[in-house]
């Protein structure tokens, strides 16, 4: 088959590979029919985030066609459309029995390179390096599911591929950040990132009861689609001096209730922080540019939640004195999809959530590597690239 | 490229902080690792008794073979030609493989209740040599593996997979 594989930073080729076949009797095969690029790929593409090894295979949206089934199977069945969260999960572990999906105590084969970096280490997930478990990705023809019957979800009639592509990560961690928000009604949600899963998280808040969300950005089309995909107010922050005073002032001087972060680790900023950043991180002294981070802190009102999606790894200089003093509730997770995808399937069939909107460029996998350019390079307004094997 | 090799590499020098050991680390004993499992102490001593289950668990690290009643035979790729044999002895909720040779523990395994609704605490101490791979983080991933099968059937692996590494095309 032919698959997008990582040989080095910013070394990526599609290249032929052993088609993926069943390894477990609780696998099945996919033939994948869409996958997408993710922000988080560029910090293993860009060498940020090691752990890949010279001919991985990546990728972890996806969405496929059950052709294979191992022998334990007894949910899923060859011909299904099915979408797959990214995290993989068993199901029975005590964190899968809290609905902790991305905790799972099962499916890491590499859970001993994670235990001295996070202190436990976390469920596996497909195609996102060794240390996370060195499973093969979706940027290929085929993609091996292991416990499908835990992680295939299937498509209603009526939702395309490319919508249900979406329900395997951008969605369901955009809505698991608003969740994390535990919004009332009414509430002032704010999200910091316009991109795809800053603006589920919108859309997500939305749903969830919130009077006001607010998208913070700077990019224009970005901005666009948060209005038209979320129906957010939008801020484009290279247009103000303060963020966290403009959003003072708009919410009475309260503040937003909760702050949604979907940002991550290379997130832009200005300032001398963020130059402090750049410099630390061209060194390899410190992983992350944190700015919208420490922002989402600052900005947030007096006791409310700051809940962060963006994918980070060693913060210099984080807020914690402000956390302490305003009495504010940091959550985080790598997504729960499994917990969320059943309703997410279910407004998107609805017409209640529009995750197609997210795919601004679609091509064969045969150009994926120039997809990535597009989409690391934010060319041409793209938001996200999608590939078809 | 020798992936396996290379990964396990990989996986070694990230995990070799894994390799401290609990309050007693130092004494020369094998490094001990602790895991809660949802299974019950009995479900984990009657498979710590299979030499069936200690084969699948070990994987790339080695073997074990039922050499008669109470008797284990340990194979490792870096440990003595017709492997280490060993004498099973169980006191309560403590199983110990005792090597032949000097009577010491190649295995021991420990059984411990967690907190209501956690399972069951599961102490291993493994002293199998593993290359490339730091000796704690050998025993975590053996008990991490030993844990997985028992509650969900399998063991997690990724060979064989698709990549683009000459050995695996």
């Amino acid at each position: 088959m032919r698959a997008l594989v990582w040989n080095g930073i910013n070394d990526l080729a599609v290249e032929t590979v052993p088609d993926a076949g069943l390894v477990n009797p609780r696998d099945v095969v996919l033939r994948v029919l869409a996958t997408t690029t993710c922000g988080s790929d560029l910090h293993f593409i860009d060498g940020y985030l090691p752990g890949m090894l010279p001919g991985d295979v990546f990728g972890h949206e996806f969405m496929g066609e059950v052709v294979e089934v191992g022998p334990e199977v007894r949910r899923v069945r060859v011909g299904d459309r099915v979408v797959v969260p990214s995290f993989i999960a068993c199901g029975s572990c005590w964190h899968c029995a809290r609905g902790e999906f991305s905790l799972c105590d099962t499916t890491n084969p590499n859970a001993a390179a994670q235990q001295p970096l996070l202190g436990y280490p976390s469920g596996g997930i497909y195609g996102y390096t060794h240390p996370f478990g060195g499973y093969a990705g979706s940027h290929a023809g085929f993609v091996r599911v292991p416990f499908a019957d835990v992680n295939c979800f299937t498509v209603p009639e009526g939702v395309s591929d490319v919508a249900a592509l979406f329900v395997s990560d951008a969605a369901p961690t955009g809505y698991m950040g608003a969740d994390f928000c535990e919004i009332t009604p009414g509430d002032t949600v704010a999200v910091f990132g316009a991109g795809a899963v800053g603006l589920m998280a919108a859309a997500s808040a939305r749903l969830l009861g919130a009077g006001r969300v607010i998208v913070v950005d700077r990019l224009p089309e970005r901005l666009e689609k948060a209005r038209t995909v979320a129906g957010a107010e939008t801020l484009d922050y290279s247009a103000v001096d303060s963020v966290q005073e403009v959003l003072r002032e708009t919410t009475g001087g309260r503040g937003p209730d909760a702050v949604i972060e979907a940002v991550g680790m290379e997130g832009h900023g200005t300032g001398v922080q963020q130059k402090v950043d750049r410099a630390k991180q061209a060194l390899r002294l410190e992983t992350d540019r944190a700015t919208p981070l420490r922002e989402a802190v600052l900005a947030c009102r007096k006791g409310g939640v700051v809940s962060v999606l963006g994918v980070y790894g060693l913060t210099d200089s984080f807020p914690m004195g402000d956390i302490i003093n305003k009495g504010l509730t940091l959550r985080s997770a790598q997504q729960h999809g499994q917990r969320y995808v059943p309703r997410l399937l279910e407004h998107v069939a609805a017409g209640e959530l529009d995750t197609a909107a997210l795919m601004t460029h679609e091509m064969p996998l045969e150009d994926a590597v120039r997809g990535y350019e597009i989409f690391k390079e934010k060319e041409d307004g793209c938001l996200r690239a999608v590939f078809h094997p | 490229m020798d992936v396996t090799r290379t990964a396990r590499s990989l996986v070694g020098s990230v995990a070799a902080a894994a390799g401290r050991v609990l309050p007693g680390g130092g004494t020369g004993e094998a490094p001990q690792q602790t895991l809660t499992f949802t299974s019950s102490p009995a479900e984990v001593l009657a498979a710590a008794r299979d030499a069936g289950v200690w084969s699948q668990v070990l994987g790339e690290f080695g073997a074990v073979s039922a050499d008669g009643p109470g008797r284990y035979r340990f194979t490792t790729p870096a440990g003595p030609d017709g492997g280490t044999p060993t004498q099973l002895r169980e006191a309560g909720d403590l199983l110990q493989f005792l090597r032949d040779a000097d009577g010491g523990p190649l295995a021991e395994l420990r059984v411990l209740p967690a907190p209501p609704g956690r399972g069951t605490e599961v102490q291993l101490r493994l002293d199998v040599p593993a290359p490339d791979l730091a000796a704690g983080a050998a025993t975590f991933t053996v008990l991490y593996r030993l844990r997985a099968l028992l509650q969900t059937g399998e063991v997690p692996t990724i060979t064989p997979q698709p990549s683009a590494r000459p050995a695996e095309r």
